[in-house]
């Protein structure tokens, strides 16, 4: 586009006309410019197309049939509208149990889930409890056959202590150092074997020259008057007797009392 | 009708009088329409874009403040409905109308070679508007096709009346190139 100065101007004068504010005298000037100068011309032919007919003469020359034909258009698009809402608003009502029951469903989940966890919570305790006991028991047995091993003798005495003892002795002829040795460990350490006087009874039935001799073992072991079982043990140990060695189970009741 | 009695009917509508909105509609369609044939150059294109401010302003009726005036606001919806139309043309680049709908556009000339030219520097104009960059087609379509007064314009958007001079007259030099340029083309 040209820099002519009267193009400046026309444009001042374009921008008047367009505001109403433009002299008879000027519009005459304007075209007269638009003759000479090829791009003003468009800018004038674009103002009078944009600006030609006013839009009261248009607003006038629309059609009667077309302002006519707006409302039910509209009446209709928007009813479209508002069933295809309804429509769908209705379709989640058809659903509207839908979000109580999840709740419920969810409530009702989690409410059983921490029930059967506090189930499983007593079940292991109980269950740990149990297998307490049962290691218990196992322990117990197997402290049992340790002592007893496949002596009847000593497995019954070790169950029934002093007085089965001597009626497992007392059901058999003889029964060897070591017999005896196993037959003691059955039972309780504390329990005792030989009273004071008894004790006194074995020393002066044995021979007179072990007599000394065993009364300084005893003396070394013991804790009380009499003789417990586990110091009855620890005698035999110290005395060194031979374990195969028998003694008849007559001699030994005897011995004592 | 008057501006308060416009405003009058549109709270009406938004406390759920339907009639108050079929008032409106008979009230401003016709303008709408020749505005939105400003736009478009065809009448059938200025019936459906009227219809679709329609049916915008019902859907939006409850975020109108009955401070401002509610032709104001309708214009806007109906503006940016006829921008929206604009753009999506441009951006299929199909401004030509059917035959059918270009004979209702323009009214029969005595000449029907002018007719003719007529139809076809509005196509182009709609094409270059295209052009323009976002301030000036603002501008552009509030001054020349809704014939809205200058100064007004400059008030609404918030700009001096100077500023919106010189937007307008790069805005017409830019469109005046384009047509320009679609002639030598041919």
């Amino acid at each position: 586009m040209t820099r002519n100065p009267d193009c400046e101007v026309f444009q001042d004068q374009l921008d008047a006309l367009q505001a109403g504010a433009l002299p008879e005298e000027g519009k005459e000037q304007l075209r007269l410019h638009a003759e000479s100068c090829e791009d003003c011309a468009m800018l004038l032919r674009l103002h009078e197309y944009l600006t030609l007919p006013p839009l009261d003469d248009l607003e006038a020359a629309v059609p009667d049939e077309l302002v006519a034909s707006v409302w039910p258009r509209v009446r209709a698009e928007i009813a479209t509208g508002r069933s295809a809402q309804l429509r769908e608003s209705r379709g989640w009502q058809g659903w509207g149990w839908l979000v109580p029951a999840m709740a419920a469903a969810t409530l009702f989940l989690l409410i059983g889930s921490g029930l059967m966890y506090q189930e499983l919570r007593e079940l292991r305790r109980r269950e740990t409890a149990l297998m307490q006991q049962v290691a218990e028991q196992q322990r117990w047995l197997a402290e049992l056959d340790l002592r007893t091993a496949s002596d009847p003798v000593a497995r019954t005495a070790g169950l029934a202590g002093r007085a089965t003892w001597e009626r497992a002795l007392a059901r058999r002829e003889s029964v060897s150092v070591g017999e005896l040795a196993r037959l003691l460990s059955g039972l309780p350490s504390a329990t005792t074997i030989f009273d004071a006087s008894e004790l006194e009874a074995l020393y002066r039935r044995v021979p007179f020259w072990m007599s000394a001799a065993l009364r300084d073992a005893a003396a070394e072991v013991r804790t009380g008057d009499g003789l417990q079982a586990g110091e009855l043990i620890r005698l035999l140990e110290a005395l060194g007797v031979d374990s195969t060695r028998r003694i008849s189970t007559a001699r030994l009741l005897a011995l004592a009392g | 009708m008057e501006e308060r009695e416009l405003t009058a009917l549109a709270v009406a509508f938004q406390r759920g009088d339907d009639s108050a909105f079929e008032r409106l509609v008979e009230a401003l369609t016709r303008p709408l329409i020749a505005v939105a044939y400003r736009y478009t150059g065809d009448w059938e294109w200025a019936r459906d874009l009227t219809q679709e401010t329609w049916v915008r302003v019902h859907e939006r009726i409850r975020r109108y403040d009955p401070v401002r005036s509610f032709r104001a606001w309708v214009y806007t919806v109906h503006r940016n409905a006829c921008l929206s139309h604009l753009r999506r043309a441009w951006v299929r680049h199909e401004m030509t109308a059917s035959d059918d709908a270009l004979g209702r556009a323009i009214e029969p000339a005595a000449d029907p070679l002018a007719e003719l030219e007529q139809r076809e520097f509005h196509r182009r104009l709609l094409v270059a508007l295209g052009e323009l960059s976002e301030s000036q087609r603002q501008v552009f379509v509030r001054v020349y096709l809704e014939g809205d007064d200058q100064k007004q314009v400059a008030q609404a958007l918030g700009i001096k009346h100077t500023t919106l001079r010189a937007t307008l007259h790069f805005a017409r030099k830019r469109l005046a190139a384009a047509l320009g340029e679609m002639e030598e083309a041919l």
